[in-house]
């Protein structure tokens, strides 16, 4: 069942989708590695659930290639393919008891009664799921039936296995548990899993890498870390969480760089990667409210960036508390505190001083 | 064997355009033999002319149209309207008004009952009103040629022996047996498409209207009416539309006084052997289904009502 | 509980008196003016004189009468097969229908959808005559194969609306879900298609039986001589008893024959009873868990 090759698993190549005039996937090019948990995430309608489908086999690229296992498969029909999915709505079939769904596929590859009573048994305790085989889904509740589509499609020991956004119709709380579980059961059977969401959270928690879609094309592909820290486009610095966007010329200060804004206030910004030539260019910043942070008094000493504001609005969110403050009677940030820290008492129409490292401004290096 | 059609459902995978062509071969081949095929020869009979003892001659006319509309008058010659046809076009257009009007006033009520006052029964109560739907149609006309014979039908029997009447009073071979054999068949038509829709009403609208002072009727007229209108105009037309070619009812119920257009249609061509002017009837009558249907369409479009209806 | 008891009141409060009463009368007058003829059609079967519309004293002879002749037992054999066989043509190709319509972009799909239903809304008396037309000027002889080819294209439609109508509630997801657990799809028709739709195909070959087996006018002019079905013996009946008075013999066929068609949707309704598994429900209970 583990496949340890770390050879590539699935590739796409300049693979484009139109429906009528819009054009769903835009020659996108990717590489998946073989026992890689890999998200597509993306806003309703970026094309990633397109991109999915044309990986199982249920649509047809106009133009590129996709390869499993190094195999052209896009003649290929979607039972020919050794890739499976779990969908949205589960698709659990409700004339088949749970057994019958799991061991579906079994049936069609005409397996022998014992092996696919064995491996239905294996699959099921792999999911916990023991003792139900006798139901119907429609006696499950939401979480189970989870399981259940997750198990009929592991038990054909795909290459490659294809959740859509499997986990949107549960509550939260069951969510998260469904989240760790599908992280063990993915290290568990070493396959490589290809999920799509639109919750960030969901896939910043569970991936080895992620690819941001957004408008049929990757926006940006990385480590949850590289794509919440460093985003390369303002899109994806809002679509994976809260930023305050500051822009500005970029000047010498001191011995680094700084950035001018219009109003006069002067960011000091990592000088990384940044040369003469970008001198004197509009160049913008993006800011995570949780790296700034907020004081009574000036900070003597540490961090670079440190500034005089109002806070102007201020929202209660149980663990912390967003402010809102406002800079030099024009720029306003976000700025997330702590829910146990002092500063998080202050109320709105307080003098404050915010303050951050150089090192958490983001540069969005093109635009 | 395996390979076969393994290789087959490769290629219609590939080919869906395949998939559809060979699934619908046979339908298309037969609705364009039984349904548009009849149809065109009736278009195509239309325009010929009839010669004696039910021969045809092939030369093309207008001919069979402009009898529908205009006569000569036998003493002058000259053209005038051909009443005679006309008041058979005025009469069943008549009916099919007054069957569909009458088929509002009682299914509307009807079918709002049981949409919302129905409760747990909603179901068996429809049921009830769609099961004559199941029974033969000749069968429900004659009960009602049974009930409403003078003097001997069930209803002229209760009222002189009860001494309500002194005379027999005639029910049946005149506009009244008509109507009443056309609301009997075509209330279920009306009930079904207005119930659909009161059903789909959400409740709390109505609530809301009671809630902020509007009287019964008031709730009525501006707000349930004009939320089923879709329902409504789906009711008129499925309705109107088979009552207007309707053929068994006058036939049976109308003692040959009430005829129809599909009465008429009927004779020319087993009566009269007049294939030609039956033809163009046809077309006339098949035209006049169009109109409503389109009209019914376009404004069902315009006003987005045809969502989800029936 | 307390809320229903609100809605209820709420509903139904604001019609007083005179309202309150004629709401539910007029939704009984007309149960009555649907079941009255029937019901007393059938009691009058049993009635002794045949030409008057009084009671006159229980007797079975008129069925005895209608039993005994063989005009009955033949028009029903041409019906039943003419009906039997043009349902089972019509459910296929009406199944095939409905799929091809709601799954499948094709050239030609608005037109093809238009003018399938025309059977719907072209009047039966100018469908009926145009088909006796073409078989005339084809030279078919008209009988029972005229009547199960005209009987197969008007109730296709029928069995097209009613799939149509059960597609919108299958999830379709369902059959890429076993493609992609590797059935092709004949083995996806097979195992996951044909079974989803299995209640909305009984539906439509249930009310496409009664619509084929009572219709009188398209049958009227497409069958032969020597073969005529039940419709056309009752109107034949009819139209005899029009003249003569006696109406004893079709009041008891009228009776067998509503009973018959009235037992036959009971029945397939018991039938789907019995089916252990109905999807209609299934989606019914997820919906109303989350």
């Amino acid at each position: 069942m583990i496949n340890k090759d770390q050879s590539l698993s699935v590739e796409l190549i300049s693979v484009t989708k139109r429906y009528g005039n819009v054009v769903a996937v835009d020659s996108i090019n990717l590489t998946i590695a073989s026992g890689e948990f890999f998200s597509f995430l993306g806003p309703s309608g970026c094309g990633k659930t397109t991109t999915l489908r044309m990986i199982a086999g249920l649509e047809r690229p106009d133009v590129g290639k996709v390869r499993i296992n190094g195999e052209l498969v896009n003649d290929l029909p979607p039972y020919e393919r050794n890739v499976s999915t779990v969908f949205q709505r589960l698709a659990l079939f409700p004339h088949m008891t749970v057994a019958e769904n799991i061991a579906f596929g079994l049936k069609i590859q005409r397996q022998s009664r014992n092996a696919i009573e064995a491996k239905t048994k294996k699959i099921l305790d792999l999911v916990h799921l023991s003792g139900y085989e006798s139901r119907y889904p429609e006696q499950l509740s939401g979480g189970q039936q989870q399981r259940v589509a997750l198990a009929r499609s592991l038990i054909l020991e795909p290459e490659v296995l294809l959740l859509d956004e499997p986990l949107a119709a549960l509550d939260r709380k069951l969510r998260k548990e469904m989240q760790i579980e599908l992280r063990r059961i993915q290290q568990e059977v070493g396959i490589t899993f290809i999920y799509v969401t639109h919750d960030q959270k969901e896939a910043l928690s569970m991936s080895d890498r992620i690819s941001v879609m957004h408008q049929g094309k990757i926006i940006q592909s990385g480590s949850p870390q590289e794509i919440y820290e460093h985003p390369k486009t303002p899109f994806v610095a809002d679509f994976l969480g809260a930023s305050n966007f500051l822009s500005g010329l970029l000047v010498k200060s001191g011995n680094g760089f700084g950035l001018q804004m219009a109003d006069g206030l002067l960011i000091h910004i990592e000088s990384r990667g940044l040369g003469a030539s970008d001198l004197n260019t509009n160049k913008m910043i993006t800011l995570r409210p949780e790296a700034i942070e907020i004081s009574l008094q000036k900070m003597p000493l540490g961090a670079k960036n440190c500034f005089a504001g109002v806070v102007v609005n201020k929202v209660y969110l149980g663990d912390s508390t967003e402010f809102e403050v406002l800079l030099n009677q024009n720029e306003r940030l976000k700025v997330y505190v702590d829910g146990h820290r002092k500063e998080a008492q202050l109320s709105i129409a307080a003098d404050v001083f915010v303050h951050w490292d150089d090192a958490v401004c983001n540069l969005i290096r093109s635009d | 064997m395996r390979s076969v059609r393994h290789r087959l459902g490769r290629f219609l995978w590939q080919h869906p355009g395949a998939k559809a062509g060979t699934a619908l071969s046979p339908i298309v081949f037969w609705i364009a033999l039984f349904i548009v095929g009849p149809l065109f020869v009736v278009l195509f009979y239309s325009f010929l002319t009839s010669g004696p003892f039910g021969s045809i001659q092939y030369n093309p006319t207008l001919e069979n149209y402009q009898k529908t509309f205009v006569a000569n008058d036998l003493r002058t010659n000259e053209p005038t309207p051909n009443w005679l046809y006309l008041n058979i076009f005025g009469r069943s257009l008549a009916l099919a008004f007054v069957t569909t009007l009458i088929c509002m006033l009682l299914g509307y009520p009807v079918a709002y009952w049981i949409a919302l006052r129905g409760g747990r029964y909603k179901n068996l109560w429809i049921a009830l009103f769609i099961m004559p739907f199941w029974t033969s149609y000749v069968v429900r006309i004659f009960a009602w040629m049974f009930l409403l014979r003078d003097p001997s039908g069930f209803i002229n029997q209760l009222l002189l022996q009860s001494g309500l009447i002194q005379e027999p009073v005639q029910l049946l071979y005149n506009v009244t047996g008509v109507l009443i054999g056309m609301v009997y068949t075509y209330l279920p038509f009306a009930v079904i498409p207005l119930y659909a829709s009161l059903e789909r009403l959400d409740r709390s609208v109505l609530e809301a209207a009671s809630d902020l002072g509007a009287r019964p009727w008031q709730r009525l007229r501006y707000v349930t009416l004009p939320l089923t209108r879709g329902g409504i105009m789906s009711a008129c037309v499925l309705t109107f539309v088979p009552a207007v070619g309707e053929y068994l009812i006058p036939d049976l119920m109308g003692g040959s006084k009430v005829n129809m257009i599909g009465n008429f249609i009927a004779d020319k061509f087993l009566r009269d052997q007049n294939w030609t002017l039956g033809s163009a009837m046809s077309v006339i009558l098949i035209l006049i289904v169009m109109a409503i249907l389109i009209i019914y369409l376009w404004r069902g479009h315009r006003h987005g009502i045809l969502e989800g209806d029936f | 509980m307390a809320a229903k008891v609100l809605r209820r009141s709420s509903l139904s409060a604001p019609i007083r008196g005179i309202g309150r009463i004629s709401l539910p009368l007029l939704v009984g007058l007309v149960t009555l003016f649907i079941y009255a003829p029937i019901l007393i059609l059938m009691i009058f079967s049993f009635n002794d004189a045949g030409n008057l519309a009084w009671w006159d004293g229980f007797s079975l002879k008129w069925y005895q009468q209608l039993l005994a002749g063989e005009s009955l037992w033949s028009a029903l054999q041409v019906s039943l097969i003419v009906t039997s066989t043009s349902v089972l043509i019509s459910t296929v190709l009406g199944t095939i229908t409905a799929y091809a319509l709601y799954r499948w972009k094709f050239w030609g799909k608005r037109l093809f959808e238009n003018v399938l239903y025309l059977p719907l809304y072209v009047p039966e008396v100018v469908l009926g005559i145009s088909l006796m037309m073409l078989f005339i000027l084809l030279k078919i002889p008209r009988g029972i194969t005229t009547m199960i080819l005209a009987h197969v294209a008007f109730t296709i439609p029928v069995v097209v609306l009613v799939v149509l109508a059960r597609m919108q509630r299958v999830d379709w997801s369902l059959e890429e879900a076993a493609m992609d657990l590797g059935a092709d799809e004949l083995m996806t028709l097979r195992k996951v298609t044909v079974p989803l739709l299995m209640p909305g195909i009984l539906a439509a070959a249930l009310l496409a039986f009664p619509w084929s087996f009572n219709d009188f006018v398209i049958t009227y002019f497409v069958t032969g001589p020597g073969q005529t079905p039940l419709s056309v013996l009752t109107y034949d009946l009819v139209l005899g008893a029009r003249r003569t008075g006696a109406m004893g013999q079709v009041n008891a066929l009228g009776t067998l024959m509503t009973l018959t068609t009235l037992l036959l949707p009971l029945l397939g309704f018991l039938l789907l009873r019995l089916r252990r598994f109905s999807p209609a429900q299934f989606f019914k209970k997820r919906g109303s868990l989350s």
